[in-house]
């Protein structure tokens, strides 16, 4: 791979909206202003095991999504931020990185990359969408003092250095939730030997064949054939409930009676789907990627947008293996760190 | 076998089912504590109660309680009993259903946990349990049979019922026919019976008093549970001691007043219209109006009852026509009048009179009576008067059925009366023999005789009644003198024959 062009960005924004497991914002907006943006030219990819590579800096959104919608960004916040994280450490950053590649952050961190006329790093730090700064994987495990700037809609610049990545969520959330909603932040600079050791590398490039795949396939079984996920279940939503809840920001739970079995499955999300049952049985759940398209269109439809009647396929993808590698990984991808009392669901072994 | 929608009416009030048609065969119960996922892990694949009662309040029905269904499923679990504060959403219902999970609510798990194991049981712990508590109630319930009926009602769970010896409901939902022929065939046992009838199973045991006629205390089962229905005949058992106590003392009651009744009644009568001031005093103090103008009337019973226990329901009949009577019991019936302070018209007396004869019709469900109702009459000698004219009334209308046995002394009554008197066995015969005479001659002899009895033996006016010459008239009474060899001057004479003329006529002769 060697860049992102124009022609990519619906693909692009496609993939990583599927990645954003019901979460991550609406990427619509993003994905047009990344086309206008790069017209003619291209955001050159590199790999994480380029050896030019030092210092990198990761990029995202914070807040409500929904206000992300309605309140569209200028195109300054990010750069914005990249720049103040720079300015305070007085370091360069030879690139940029997805903090997450779900939802609206992977084309922004795109953009940004465009922007600041720095290459964009193939790979994230999770692997798909998480409500929480503390479960980016560069945050699980020992970690030094963490140096991260936010701008918000209001103009307001934060830069934060923290001790552990809570108090940085704890801050930011608190000046959101008075200037303007949502924010754009930069982490960093992380040296890319870092990096190499906890991010998810080649996100970029699965973003990119999952959302081609998805323009491509003909149903969901196909689609999930392409991208070696599967699909749980195909069929009507019979009952939709949802619920505040002091953990996550929302609590639903959304059943669909399988169209050709009569199985009755179950999902439940936070933000994101996290846990999904097939008669009374686990068969997924957070870390891997769960997420809901319309079974016609295969577009994702975000877990606010799930309604009685609505004909739904459920798709389960492998998520990052890396998540995997240790209990303690695993545990801050667990259904209980997006607010649902569920037990993790191993990944069946291809 | 029982089937669990037969359990559920006996589970605790607001138990219903959410998922599923009652079908599992309950054969065990268990009550777990704890939420859905501690339950499901004590569920054993393949060895899981028939009932599994959640104990702990589930709260919502999420992706745990799915699991749980699932673990009763694979353990054999026919159903899941859960608090009625949970709600199941469109989603929960349809994977119960599928799963083949039944899902009912109750208020109490606890005490549907405990009950189901006593249904399914055959302890005799739950039989003892209810003998205790309805020996408890009869203790606390005061000495109205209503009361303690009422508190029986509460603990039992299931309506009490009384019924009279014919199985009748005297308290509560009636019998079915079959159940009221087995009590009627049964009538001489002292235990508890059960009686099975299309919609219930009747459990019932008589109520010996030891005086006036036995009755029933019953209740009737929508299930026939052989635990359930033990616990109901043990309870029954105390409960018909308890019962036979209160109505033997209301019993007693009842006999006194009566006695003092009947006793006041014959002072009045013998005190021949001028009753002493004691008796006075002692009649107003019953409630009795000697000093108004009084309608009577006389109720015969025409099998064999006991006044003394229907006499309330004598009262009531009449005062659900809107009368307001003094009733007083009588060996084969009763007495009864009614009093007003001004002299009602002759419409009021017949509306009474009315109202008397609908009282009769009521009470035929109960018992057949013959009524006679005497004329309006005044002060304490006119009660007595209307009383003895509605006792010969009453007589009369033994032998009237085509009237109803109702019969109503106004003035044309009175004539009826007259008439009746002369219409006895010894009188007929011996009119009709005292007449045989005059039979010959094609009867004009006698309808000259009864004419000129009528005329005030005048031959002018019997001739003008007749429309024959008085020379015709003249000679057919002298040919009557001789024919029966009787002299008409005699008023002896004059009135045997009137009195016979009139019996002939009544006697379609």
């Amino acid at each position: 791979m060697t860049g992102l062009q124009a022609g990519d960005a619906a693909v692009f924004g496609r993939g990583t909206a599927l990645l954003g497991c019901g979460g991550g914002g609406r990427v619509d907006h993003m994905v047009s202003a990344l086309r206008l943006a790069l017209a003619d030219r291209s955001v050159p990819v590199v790999r994480l095991d380029d050896p030019a590579l030092r210092t990198v800096v990761a990029v995202g959104l914070v807040g409500s999504t929904t206000v992300l919608e309605e309140k569209m960004p200028s195109g300054d916040e990010l750069p914005a931020a990249l720049a103040a994280v720079e300015r305070w450490t007085g370091e360069r950053a030879d690139a940029v990185v997805a903090a997450q590649i779900g939802g609206v952050t992977g084309p922004a961190a795109a953009l940004t990359a465009h922007a600041a006329g720095l290459p964009l790093v193939d790979a994230d730090l999770v692997g798909r969408a998480v409500p929480r700064i503390d479960q980016l994987s560069v945050f699980v495990g020992p970690t030094a003092s963490v140096t991260a700037a936010a701008t918000t809609t209001s103009g307001l610049r934060i830069v934060v250095e923290a001790r552990h990545p809570v108090d940085l969520e704890t801050v930011w959330r608190e000046a959101v939730s008075h200037s303007g909603g949502w924010a754009a932040f930069a982490i960093g600079p992380v040296p890319v030997e870092l990096l190499r050791e906890r991010a998810v590398a080649g996100s970029v490039d699965r973003a990119l064949r999952i959302g081609r795949a998805a323009g491509d396939a003909r149903d969901a079984a196909e689609l999930a054939a392409r991208v070696g996920g599967r699909v749980v279940v195909q069929g009507r939503v019979i009952d939709v409930q949802r619920e505040g809840d002091a953990i996550a920001f929302v609590h639903s739970s959304m059943a669909i009676r399988d169209a050709d079995t009569g199985a009755i499955a179950r999902v439940e999300a936070g933000s994101e789907y996290v846990h999904c049952l097939v008669d009374g049985q686990p068969v997924a759940s957070t870390p891997s990627v769960i997420t809901v398209v319309d079974a016609r269109s295969l577009l994702p439809v975000p877990t606010d947008r799930t309604r009685v009647g609505n004909e739904l396929a459920v798709l389960v993808l492998p998520s990052a293996p890396w998540w995997w590698g240790d209990p303690a990984r695993t545990e801050r991808m667990a259904p209980r760190a997006f607010g649902v009392d569920a037990d993790v669901v191993p990944e069946p072994v291809p | 076998m029982t089937a669990l929608h037969d359990l559920l009416p006996l589970l605790p009030p607001g138990t219903r089912s959410l998922v599923g048609a009652g079908t599992t065969v309950v054969r065990s119960v268990r009550g777990v504590v704890g939420a859905p996922d501690e339950v499901g892990r004590a569920l054993v694949d393949g060895d899981g109660d028939d009932v599994v009662v959640l104990l702990t309040p589930v709260g919502r029905a999420d992706a745990r309680f799915d699991v749980l269904l699932r673990r009763a499923a694979a353990a054999g679990t026919g159903a899941l009993v859960v608090d009625d504060g949970l709600a199941l959403g469109p989603g929960t219902t349809a994977l119960a259903d599928r799963l083949g999970v039944e899902v009912v609510a109750t208020p109490d798990p606890w005490t549907a946990s405990v009950r189901i194991h006593e249904l399914i049981g055959t302890g005799t712990a739950p039989a003892a349990r209810a003998a205790l508590a309805v020996s408890r109630v009869a203790l606390d319930a005061g000495p109205e049979l209503d009361d303690l009926f009422g508190r029986l009602d509460r603990e039992l769970g299931h309506p009490v019922r009384f019924l009279d010896a014919s199985g009748l409901a005297l308290r509560g939902a009636a019998v079915e026919e079959a159940a009221r022929a087995v009590l009627v065939r049964r009538a001489g046992t002292s235990d508890v019976l059960t009686a099975e009838g299309a919609h219930e199973t009747l459990v019932a045991i008589p109520v010996g008093t030891g005086i006036g006629p036995r009755a029933w205390l019953a209740i009737g089962l929508p299930v026939p549970l052989p635990a359930e229905q033990e616990v109901v005949a043990s309870a029954l058992r105390v409960a018909a001691v308890a019962v036979g106590h209160r109505l033997l003392l209301t019993r007693l009651d009842d006999e006194r007043d009566a006695r003092y009744r009947m006793a006041m009644l014959d002072e009045l009568r013998a005190a021949d219209g001028a009753p002493a001031p004691q008796l006075v005093q002692r009649s107003i103090a019953a409630g009795w109006r000697l000093d108004a103008w009084h309608v009577g009337a006389r109720m015969v019973a025409r099998q064999v009852v006991d006044p003394v226990a229907l006499r309330q329901q004598v009262d009531a009949v009449a005062r659900a026509e809107g009368l307001d009577v003094v009733v007083v019991e009588q060996t084969d019936g009763w007495v009864l009048w009614c009093s007003a302070p001004d002299e009602p018209d002759r419409e009021a007396v017949a509306e009474t009179a009315a109202r008397l004869r609908r009282a009769q019709n009521t009470l035929r469900a109960t018992v057949e009576t013959n009524v006679g109702v005497g004329s309006l009459q005044a002060g304490p000698a006119g009660l007595v008067r209307t009383l003895g004219e509605a006792g010969d009334a009453a007589r009369l209308a033994a032998s009237r059925p085509e009237s109803g046995h109702f019969v109503h002394v106004d003035r044309l009554g009175l004539a009826q009366l007259l008439l009746a008197w002369t219409q006895t066995d010894t009188f007929l015969p011996a009119s009709r023999q005292l007449l045989a005479p005059l039979e010959r001659g094609g009867g004009a002899l006698l309808a000259t005789l009864a004419a000129y009895l009528d005329a005030e033996s005048s031959i002018a006016e019997t001739a003008a009644v007749l429309g024959v010459h008085r020379n015709t008239v003249a000679d057919r009474i002298a040919r009557v003198e001789r024919l029966l060899g009787v002299d008409l001057a005699d008023p002896e004479t004059r009135l045997a024959l009137h009195l016979a003329t009139r019996a002939r006529a009544g006697d379609g002769g």
